[in-house]
């Protein structure tokens, strides 16, 4: 399959949906999301070779998705500094933590995405992907309670953004009244 | 109370997913290709360089064997001669001053005299070594250095040689020392020594014969000029360039542009035109055997193609290309002359192209837009056939003529210029090979 082109676009049509969702979750917007989805369609054809057929190929492809994404963040971390300083310190946000769950997936997504790079990271890691903060320490190279903290102020930030959403659907619903 | 149960959204995101971009699949299987390229092009050179290598290794180790040979027998110049008598006189002298008793040699002067017909002398260093048979009984007396008066001689043995040994042999270094030794002697002495005559000069004649070894030195060198060109039809463009592009790069105007303008490629072009194909070689030979020959070098080769295309605006694109390439070839003589040999050879040729494209654009034709200048390098890999008259201009100088036909089986050429594409060329070349 390696140099057959044919198979390798139906492994991509199997695959891309569900791959495309992954990105989005890691990338600020849709260009970043296809340029990590296209290096890790790239890195699954060039590793066929590698992969042992005891798993199922859509977990390995994931895993695969996921990797190439934290090389885009190490990639950009190198690049940019990425440090952002929040003084989380006054924050309380009214809106309660679960709140967060019970967000539409779209909602979600938008929010994830807004947030930054490094939040958003750990965030996915933790949330969504099922890591333990010691592990996301070891993947992204920084301490576990750097990854505790950056976890505890994405959930902040995502409470905060939905309660601004609150706070303008209020005014309008003020404007309208 | 803050959620801190890991994966509390997994539940939330399965099956979560979003289509991808239309461009994206071409996009990836472009960058596909070029990677398939640059795997190959590795390959192919690492194939070469190994090739070439081993060859050289190959060639090295047997021009070091014949090497060996030619300096032993320089060293070592042997006849063996036979006659029958079996009678024995012998005699040993040392400085004329005493005649050799019954079973007694001496050796003087760096001298290694040997009569009879069971002698056997052997020299193989005229400084260290010398020994001397004596006659009949096969029997060998040795006496060293410090026995004897001059301070200058040493002499030792070697090795026993018995009454087996029937031939006459003498090994000497060269046959100017011998000659010069045998000078050295007193007339007395010479005159026992050839008894056959009473000058000394004749030993060379009856005494000593020495064949001198053939002169063996099967390099050669070569410069050789050449020019060649194809004949198939120009085929139609397979893929469009290939880039490598981001999901940005795609949805940019000037991809966009660039889209629209590379859809000319995909018209025939108008004109096709190459100018100056010539080639310069620098070859090292060498003989394998009495036909057959290797030989390898540099070659660079010199070439302008020029396309002209009618869509969607008149514009030319020109190539100018370098190519650095080594060939390895094997001919082998069919027929051999004195001064003329026909030969015939295969062989393989690993380039490396560079090209210089200009992109030249025209609004209303003469009047230039836009040039567009950019250098590509790939690989080429090519089989070659050939056949050729090689001609004896004095001793060391031929004068080669060959024409080729020459089969391109691999091309990684990223030029947007079709006429590189080409695969099947002849071509002639001329040179003068020295042999070393």
């Amino acid at each position: 399959m390696k140099n057959n082109r044919q198979a390798q676009q139906e492994l991509y049509n199997r695959f891309v949906y569900m791959m495309k969702g992954i990105c989005l979750r890691y990338a600020q917007n849709e260009v970043e999301a296809e340029d990590i989805l296209q290096e890790a369609f790239i890195r699954i054809f060039k590793n066929l070779n590698s992969y042992s057929s005891t798993g199922p190929l859509g977990a390995w492809a994931r895993k695969i998705t996921v990797n190439m994404a934290l090389e885009q963040y190490r990639k950009n971390k190198a690049q940019k500094n990425l440090t952002v300083v929040y003084d989380m310190k006054e924050a309380n946000p009214l809106v309660e933590d679960g709140a967060i769950e019970q967000l539409s997936l779209e909602d979600l997504l938008v929010k994830i995405q807004n947030l930054p790079v490094g939040f958003r990271t750990v965030f996915n890691l933790y949330a969504v992907e099922g890591y333990n903060h010691q592990e996301i320490g070891q993947l992204l190279d920084i301490a576990e309670g750097t990854s505790k903290s950056q976890y505890s102020r994405a959930r902040i930030l995502l409470r905060q953004m939905l309660e601004e959403e609150i706070k303008e659907l209020n005014k309008n619903l003020n404007y309208a009244k | 109370m803050q959620n801190n149960q890991q994966g509390s959204l997994q539940n939330k995101f399965d099956g979560f997913g979003a289509a991808p971009s239309e461009l994206l699949w071409n996009s990836i299987a472009a960058n596909l290709d070029q990677e398939e390229k640059k795997r190959g092009i590795i390959w192919w050179w690492m194939l070469g360089a190994a090739a070439s290598i081993a060859l050289l290794i190959g060639v090295y180790k047997m021009g070091y064997n014949n090497a060996a040979t030619e300096y032993s027998n320089s060293i070592t110049l042997s006849k063996s001669e036979s006659n029958g008598n079996s009678g024995s006189e012998s005699g040993s002298m040392s400085n004329g001053k005493s005649e050799s008793e019954s079973n007694n040699s001496f050796i003087e002067n760096n001298a290694l005299i040997t009569e009879q017909n069971n002698n056997e002398l052997r020299e193989e260093n005229s400084n260290e070594t010398q020994l001397v048979d004596k006659g009949n009984t096969g029997e060998n007396f040795r006496k060293e250095n410090k026995q004897e008066k001059s301070p200058n001689n040493i002499v030792s043995s070697r090795e026993p040689i018995g009454p087996i040994d029937i031939n006459k042999t003498v090994l000497v270094h060269e046959i100017s020392d011998l000659t010069i030794a045998v000078n050295k002697l007193p007339l007395p002495v010479t005159s026992k020594l050839n008894r056959q005559s009473s000058t000394p000069n004749l030993l060379n004649e009856n005494l000593v014969k020495i064949e001198k070894p053939e002169q063996k030195n099967n390099w050669e060198i070569g410069l050789v000029l050449g020019s060649s060109f194809s004949r198939n039809t120009q085929k139609s463009y397979d893929t469009p360039p290939t880039y490598s592009l981001t999901t940005a790069d795609m949805q940019s105007e000037s991809f966009v542009q660039g889209t629209q303008a590379s859809a000319q490629y995909f018209s025939p072009p108008q004109s096709l035109l190459i100018t100056r194909p010539f080639n310069l070689d620098f070859t090292i030979g060498k003989k394998l055997g009495k036909r057959w020959r290797f030989q390898t070098g540099l070659s660079t080769s010199f070439f302008k193609g020029k396309n002209k295309y009618n869509s969607p605006n008149l514009s030319t694109t020109t190539a100018n290309y370098i190519g650095l390439g080594i060939p390895i070839h094997f001919n082998v003589d069919i027929i051999q002359g004195k001064r003329l040999s026909w030969y015939a050879g295969v062989g393989i040729n690993s380039e490396l192209p560079i090209f210089e494209t200009v992109k030249t654009t025209y609004a209303s034709y003469p009047a230039e837009v836009s040039k567009q200048r950019n250098f590509t390098i790939g690989y080429m890999g090519s089989t070659q056939l050939n056949t050729g008259v090689r001609c004896a201009i004095n001793e060391n100088i031929d004068l080669n003529v060959n024409p080729y036909f020459k089969y391109y089986f691999a091309q990684s050429v990223k030029s947007s210029v079709p006429l590189l594409k080409r695969d099947l060329w002849w071509g002639a070349s001329v040179g003068l090979i020295w042999k070393l």
